[in-house]
C-alpha cells in the first residue's frame, strides 16, 4: 500500500551519519515548566525559541476575522488562531516544507476522511537555517554500531547480534495489571501516548517529561467521534519515536530528557496526517472549552 | 467542573479502565506498540465520562463482549463505552456501539460486514438515530 506520508519526518532529524556538523542547541524548559499545561501553552513553550514570522508581506486586511490571521493579539477571536508555528512548522526545519494535501481524502487506519487542506500560507520574511534549527546531533556515547553495520536502527546485545527496538521490547515480560503512568491518568490527552513511552526501558527522568506533557483534563461531559483516531495517532507517534531512537542511534534507555522534548516538539510539529487529524480533535476540544468556559489567557 | 467531580471523574476513569481492559483482555489482545491487533483501548483521559475503544476486528463487538462491557456500567450510570469500528482496507465510514448501563446505541452498519457478523443483535439495543439527541453520534467532530 502506498503510504506517501511515511518519510514526513525524516527531514527533522540530523540523520547520526549527519553527524559531522554541530548545531546549537536551543535551550529547553525545564520539565517543570512541561507540567501540566494546556496544550496551546506546550506549543507555544516549544516553540518559543523560533523566531516570529509575518504571515503576509503586506499591511493585514481588513474584517471582522482579520484578527484570525494574526493570532497573536486582539480581536475577539484573536485567540482562536492558530499558531504560525502549527502552519508552518515543517519550514522550519532544513528550508523544507512539509508536503501539504492537496485534496482531501481517507486516512489508513482510521476509516476517517481528511479535512480539506489548509492554505498554503506564504511566509516572507529571514528564515531560520537548519543549522539554527536542528536538533543537536547525538555525542558520541559509549554505544557504537558494530564496525561496518550502516543500519542505525541496530544495536548489538549481549550476543554481539544487531537487534532492533521492537525485539528489545519483545523481551519484556507481560504484564497486563501494569499500567504505565498510572499516577498521571486524570491529565489529559498525552502528546506521546502512553502506551507508546510506557513500553519503552527509558530513565525515570526521560519518562517523567513524556508524563506530564499534557493537555490538561478537557472536561466535556461528552465528546463523540465513532472513528478510531487515537489508535492511528499512538502508532504514527510510535513510529516516530522509533524513528527518533534509530536516526540518532540510541536506545530508548539512553534517551535523555531534551531529547524527550525534542521527540515532543516534533510531535507537536508533526503534518503527518494521522497526528495532525487528532491533533487537531485535540485543539477543537480545547477551543470549545474554553469558549464555554469562559476561560482567557492563563487563567 | 467542580474539583468533587473531577476527583469522582479521575478515580472512576481510572477503576472503569482497569475493568474494561480485564474485561477486553478474555476476548482479545490489546494493541502492542507499533503492532495493531484486536482492539486499542484510549489511555488518555480527558475529562470526559467516557471510555472509548476502537477496534477493527468484528470479534470485539459480539454480543457477549458488549454484554460484559454494559453489565460494567451496572455501577456506573454517568459513564458510557463507545466502541469505534473501522476497517481502512476496506474504508467503512465511521461507526459503532455506545454503551450505557441502560441501553446499547447500535450504530454499526451492518451491511459492510462479512455474512456472518450481519445478524448480531444486542439486548435492549436501540438504532442509532432512533432520538434526536442521537445527532450528537453521527459524525465527527460532533459533542
Amino acid at each position: 500500500m502506498n503510504v506517501p506520508w511515511k518519510n514526513f519526518i525524516s527531514p527533522w532529524w540530523r540523520s547520526a551519519s549527519d553527524a559531522t556538523v554541530r548545531f546549537p542547541v536551543p535551550p529547553m524548559p525545564q520539565v517543570d515548566e512541561l507540567r501540566r499545561e494546556p496544550w496551546p501553552t506546550i506549543v507555544a513553550q516549544t516553540s518559543s525559541q523560533l523566531p516570529a514570522l509575518p504571515i503576509s508581506s503586506g499591511p493585514p486586511q481588513g474584517g471582522l476575522l482579520a484578527s484570525l490571521n494574526g493570532g497573536t493579539s486582539g480581536g475577539v477571536l484573536g485567540r482562536l488562531a492558530t499558531p504560525i508555528e502549527y502552519l508552518q512548522s515543517g519550514r522550519y526545519w532544513n528550508g523544507v516544507p512539509a508536503p501539504l494535501r492537496t485534496s482531501a481524502g481517507p486516512i489508513p487506519g482510521t476509516g476517517y476522511y481528511l479535512l480539506p487542506p489548509r492554505p498554503n500560507w506564504e511566509a516572507v520574511g529571514t528564515r531560520p537555517t537548519a543549522a539554527e534549527l536542528s536538533p543537536e546531533p547525538p555525542s558520541q556515547s559509549p554505544w557504537t554500531a558494530p564496525m561496518g553495520n550502516s543500519d542505525n536502527g541496530a544495536w548489538p546485545n549481549r550476543g554481539g547480534e544487531a537487534r532492533s527496538a521492537l525485539e528489545i521490547l519483545s523481551d519484556v515480560p507481560p504484564d497486563n495489571d501494569w499500567i504505565p503512568g498510572e499516577q498521571y491518568a486524570g491529565e489529559g490527552h498525552h502528546h506521546n501516548p502512553r502506551a507508546i513511552y510506557g513500553k519503552l526501558p527509558l530513565p525515570e527522568e526521560t519518562r517523567k517529561v513524556f508524563d506530564k506533557a499534557t493537555t490538561g483534563q478537557l472536561p466535556w461531559y461528552r465528546w463523540h467521534q465513532n472513528d478510531s483516531l487515537h489508535r492511528a495517532y499512538s502508532k504514527a507517534v510510535g513510529e516516530l519515536m522509533d524513528r527518533y531512537i534509530q536516526e540518532h542511534n540510541i536506545k530508548p534507555e539512553q534517551m535523555t530528557p531534551d531529547q524527550a522534548r525534542s521527540v515532543l516538539k516534533a510531535i507537536a510539529d508533526s503534518e503527518e496526517p494521522r497526528i495532525r487529524v487528532y491533533r487537531e480533535m485535540i485543539k477543537r476540544m480545547w477551543m470549545f472549552y474554553r469558549l464555554r468556559s469562559g476561560a482567557r489567557g492563563s487563567e | 467542573m467542580t474539583g468533587g467531580l473531577m476527583e469522582e471523574q479521575r478515580r472512576e476513569w481510572l477503576a472503569l479502565y482497569r475493568q474494561i481492559r480485564e474485561i477486553l483482555q478474555q476476548f482479545g489482545e490489546e494493541d502492542e506498540y507499533l503492532e495493531e491487533k484486536d482492539y486499542h483501548l484510549v489511555y488518555d483521559n480527558l475529562g470526559l465520562w467516557q471510555h472509548k475503544i476502537e477496534t477493527s476486528n468484528l470479534e470485539m463487538v459480539r454480543p457477549v463482549v458488549i454484554e460484559s462491557l454494559r453489565k460494567l456500567l451496572a455501577g456506573y450510570p454517568n459513564w458510557e463505552i463507545v466502541i469505534a469500528v473501522s476497517n481502512s482496507e476496506k474504508a467503512w465510514p465511521p461507526m459503532g456501539l455506545v454503551i450505557h448501563d441502560d441501553e446499547i446505541i447500535d450504530g454499526l452498519q451492518r451491511q459492510y460486514f462479512p455474512r456472518e457478523f450481519q445478524t448480531m443483535e444486542y439486548k435492549g439495543s436501540r438504532p442509532q438515530g432512533s432520538q434526536f439527541g442521537d445527532v450528537m453520534y453521527s459524525g465527527p467532530w460532533r459533542f
